[in-house]
């Protein structure tokens, strides 16, 4: 909201067709709004819930949120795609077939609501008095349909895909508007501003002319820049790889897997979700591409190398922002102990804990896998190819760390708990699981790792599969340790 | 020395709401552990050991905040920090400090007015 007002107040309003819509959802949403806050409050939810109060508050949020601005995106982006841009004339009517219809059809029904007609229903009794309403408000749907089916003339007779587009028409400051054919930009441009096209006059002829960076392909394959998160420095050129199939297949299976687990198939979304890792694996392997031994222009007498490791590689940030993620997660599991410790005595029943020599073996196995990651570390410095040893760390680390797992997990079963038995059980078993869990991704990442070691592509320079494996390695042990100290230590501390 | 001030910039600019999200946290977590594990009826020189606790957080709160906005400012002069960029971060660290000032102190004010526990 705070973001609409801005830009409009900044601005200078134009009265085209996606303003009318924009201002359209500002009117309806903030009514759809208005009545959220009525529902809120409980004395009046309890007379409204399931009457056609709720439905005219819904459609209010979901049209003016959803479907007006998507009628705004869809006649401001049009030229975009199109050699023709979408008629104002036809766009107009349109907004206001949709906007006195959608008011026609859902205003009435509020009052409906409040008079006890519920929802859910196709029919009513003649004598409950709500005819003349429901009668009014058939009007303005007929009248909504209209609004639509004006749209969709406007798209047969405008829209024309698949030819050259029709540019900036709107007179546009944003970079979406720069020409573009099947490659998107010709070159990469320098911008100053928030309104590029505005405040740099030459800005789309320079770009078009190939005058900024990578006019073209100076390692001759797929390749784009990164850059300094903040002030956009260029830092390298990052190569991709090409088209493959693996990605296609990686989704479809991802999605199979999910799926299967909503409608509760788990075998078959646990192949699927098999081969979705197969495929996430075989797409991963033309990533951390072989290092070129030259640095590239990349256009304005800039030079940057085509490899880099450590924290300026974009997939070392990838994995902070992972390790970020799950150090959420694993907090709020650690706030979950903590509030039933605290607030649940009745249903927290701790049970007595393994003794100490289960938790020192695990936090053991541990640190020797963490070692065994170091040491492999150490072994990749070298000039030469890693030799044999740091294949044998690498493998030596898997069963290590999920050995602490196994043990962890014995220590809680040789007292007999069970994730069923209480809160506190079923904490514990998390702290478990989610260990468990993280150990299976390392051991999938180790295996990776000594397989592209293999084929030579891991060695002192090429090091950022090895990286982002030992980041993430360094983070489930601390996890590991984190996950025994509260388990194990915390209870004995303060009971 | 660009990025130096830059880095310090991005300090500053996180600052502010780090320090509402642990204010928020040590409170309702003493609050929380004087209710579940009865000490809340403690009380020092007549005052509940709560509202001393809720007092004397949000004390060394309101101080990081007041040594962040400091900073920004007294930072404003120096040539580094008058790239739009690093410019920019000031100000949303000012900002930043001052949304995360009404938030400490409205949390605090229900820890002080509201019972501990119910």
């Amino acid at each position: 909201m705070f973001a609409w007002i801005v830009t409009i107040a900044r601005g200078r309003l134009q009265m085209r067709t996606p303003t009318y819509f924009i201002l359209g959802l500002l009117f309806i949403f903030t009514l759809g709004g208005l009545t959220g806050v009525m529902v809120a409050m409980a004395p009046f939810d309890w007379q409204a819930h399931d009457t056609h109060f709720i439905v005219a508050h819904l459609h209010y949020v979901l049209i003016g949120g959803m479907v007006f601005p998507m009628f705004a995106a869809f006649y401001y982006w049009a030229p975009n795609a199109s050699s023709r841009p979408l008629s104002e004339r036809l766009g107009k009517s349109a907004f206001w077939l949709l906007f006195i219809g959608v008011n026609v059809t859902f205003f009435p029904l509020h009052i409906l609501g409040l008079m006890g007609m519920p929802r859910r229903v196709y029919t009513y009794p003649a004598e409950m008095g709500w005819e003349n309403l429901n009668l009014l408000a058939t009007v303005g749907a007929y009248m909504t349909g209209l609004g639509v089916l004006v749209v969709l003339v406007d798209l047969a007779l405008n829209f024309r895909p698949f030819k050259e587009d029709a540019g900036n028409v709107w007179n546009a400051g944003t970079l979406e508007w720069l020409p573009s054919g099947d490659y998107q930009t010709r070159s990469i441009p320098i911008i100053t501003s928030r309104e590029p096209l505005w405040d740099q006059p030459r800005l789309a002829s320079d770009v078009e002319s190939g005058r900024y960076f990578l006019p073209g392909a100076p390692t001759g394959g797929r390749e784009t820049l990164v850059t300094s998160p903040i002030e956009a420095t260029p830092q390298y050129l990052l190569r991709i790889p090409g088209p493959s199939f693996a990605t296609v297949f990686s989704a479809f299976f991802t999605a199979a897997f999910f799926i299967g687990l909503t409608i509760q198939l788990y075998v078959p979304a646990f192949i699927c979700g098999f081969l979705a890792i197969c495929g996430v694996l075989v797409w991963m392997w033309d990533t951390d591409p072989e290092p070129l031994n030259q640095p590239v222009e990349i256009g304005r007498g800039i030079v940057l190398p085509t490899y880099v490791s450590g924290p300026t590689n974009h997939s070392w940030w990838g994995m902070i922002i992972l390790i970020l993620v799950a150090g959420v997660l694993f907090t709020c599991l650690v706030f979950s102990y903590l509030y039933l410790w605290l607030v649940r005595p009745e249903t927290w029943a701790r049970a007595p804990l393994p003794d100490l020599y289960w938790p020192l073996a695990t936090a053991a196995l541990y640190l020797a896998s963490f070692c065994c990651l170091w040491g492999a570390g150490r072994l990749l410095r070298g000039p030469s190819g890693p030799r044999w040893t740091f294949k044998i760390l690498l493998l030596l680390a898997i069963p290590l760390v999920i050995g602490a797992g196994f043990l962890e997990l014995q220590g809680q079963r040789t007292l007999g708990l069970a994730p069923a038995d209480s809160a506190y059980g079923a904490t514990v078993y998390t702290f478990l699981s989610l260990n468990g869990f993280f150990s299976a991704v390392l051991a999938i990442m180790s295996l990776f790792t000594v397989a592209k070691s293999f084929v030579g592509r891991v060695n002192a320079v090429q090091r950022v599969t090895f990286d982002n494996t030992r980041l993430l390695w360094n983070y489930a042990i601390a996890q590991g340790f984190a996950s025994l100290a509260i388990v194990h230590i915390f209870p004995r501390i303060v009971s | 020395m660009a990025a130096q001030s830059l880095r310090l910039s991005t300090f500053l600019f996180a600052g502010g709401l780090f320090t509402w999200a642990i204010h928020f946290t040590v409170l309702y977590g003493f609050n929380a552990l004087a209710c579940g594990r009865r000490f809340s009826e403690v009380s020092l020189a007549g005052v509940s050991i709560v509202v001393i606790a809720t007092l004397a957080i949000t004390f060394l709160a309101v101080l990081l905040l007041a040594c962040i906005v400091i900073i920004a400012f007294a930072k404003m002069n120096s040539p580094a920090y008058r790239a739009p960029t690093i410019a920019f971060l000031r100000y949303v660290s000012i900002g930043g400090a001052g949304l995360s000032f009404v938030a400490i102190v409205f949390s605090a004010t229900a820890g002080l007015m509201l019972p501990a526990c119910l």
